[in-house]
């Protein structure tokens, strides 16, 4: 069941570094569009499980809740490849009395939240105010983890 | 002539420089050494950067524009929020590219695998910036 997620997910890579590290507004936004995810996918549900398909959303609000979707399944996936990434990184540490490789995956993880939502700002201004920016926002953090999710596992000079 | 002849030297040694004639000894297939693996890392950063550079100058006009066809003046602010992007863009491009290097951290391979990153990352965004402008 969906509902769970926002709980289950491990808060390292988005929230809590967030929190941690940067202004209270972009914090606030992000609690803001977390509690906006869980609501959607706790109110949702009841009918929405049968009724809602994102294959071919029909109205506004099924859209959202796709992109939604969309977004929650990539964030859980990062959250999913993040252990892995950051054990390579200790690994690599190891032995040398330094953290350069935790510190640096640390530095482009915050750096890759910060432009994440810089950018996805940007692409939803079209509807800005209007009822489709939430999808628009949804939509964009999706392709944007799903790009960096391949980039952390090729690599950045493929 | 004269100031030609006193330019000579001059000339000469720009030719003889390897920045001069990178183009036609240069293999960036299979550069053969780490001095030619910097050339072609800066190289190819220089073909990226240029090609974003571009992208941008269109991204702007076009965000300037939307703010000025906006029938709700200052309600959107597509020049303000494509220029943060942008920002941020490039200090995760820089940081991405730094963690790239850690490999050769403090060594001459260092240089090439950062500059091969960050025209990686910027042939990237400018796909991605392309995408984004209409038609």
């Amino acid at each position: 069941m969906a509902r769970a997620s926002s709980e289950q997910v491990d808060p390292l890579v988005s929230e809590k570094m967030r929190q941690s590290k940067y202004p209270k507004r972009a914090g606030e936004r992000m609690r803001a569009s977390a509690a906006l995810v869980a609501i959607l996918l706790l109110v949702m549900p009841a009918h929405a499980d049968e009724a809602l398909n994102c294959k071919d959303p029909q109205d506004q609000s099924s859209m959202t809740q796709c992109a939604a979707q969309d977004f929650e399944k990539a964030d859980k996936a990062l959250n999913q490849i993040w252990p892995k990434l950051k054990a390579d990184a200790q690994g690599n540490d190891e032995g040398t009395g330094k953290t350069e490789y935790v510190d640096a995956l640390l530095a482009s993880q915050r750096a890759w939240l910060v432009f994440r939502d810089a950018e996805c700002a940007w692409q939803a201004m079209e509807m800005h105010g209007g009822s489709g920016e939430p999808m628009l926002l949804y939509g964009c953090q999706a392709r944007l983890t799903q790009q960096r999710i391949k980039q952390l596992q090729t690599g950045a000079s493929e | 002539m004269k100031a030609l002849l006193a330019l000579l030297p001059a000339l000469v040694l720009v030719a003889l420089s390897p920045a001069a004639w990178p183009a036609e000894n240069l293999d960036c297939n299979n550069p053969p050494d780490t001095a030619s693996e910097n050339q072609c890392a800066d190289l190819a950063f220089a073909k990226a950067d240029k090609a974003l550079n571009e992208v941008w100058r269109k991204v702007k006009d076009w965000a300037a524009q939307n703010d000025k066809d906006s029938d709700k003046p200052g309600a959107h602010e597509y020049a303000n929020t494509a220029r943060a992007a942008q920002r941020a863009w490039l200090a995760y491009r820089d940081a991405v590219c730094r963690e790239a290097g850690l490999p050769m951290h403090g060594g001459s391979g260092e240089g090439p695998l950062i500059g091969n990153c960050r025209a990686y990352i910027t042939e990237e965004r400018v796909k991605s910036l392309k995408g984004l402008l209409p038609e």
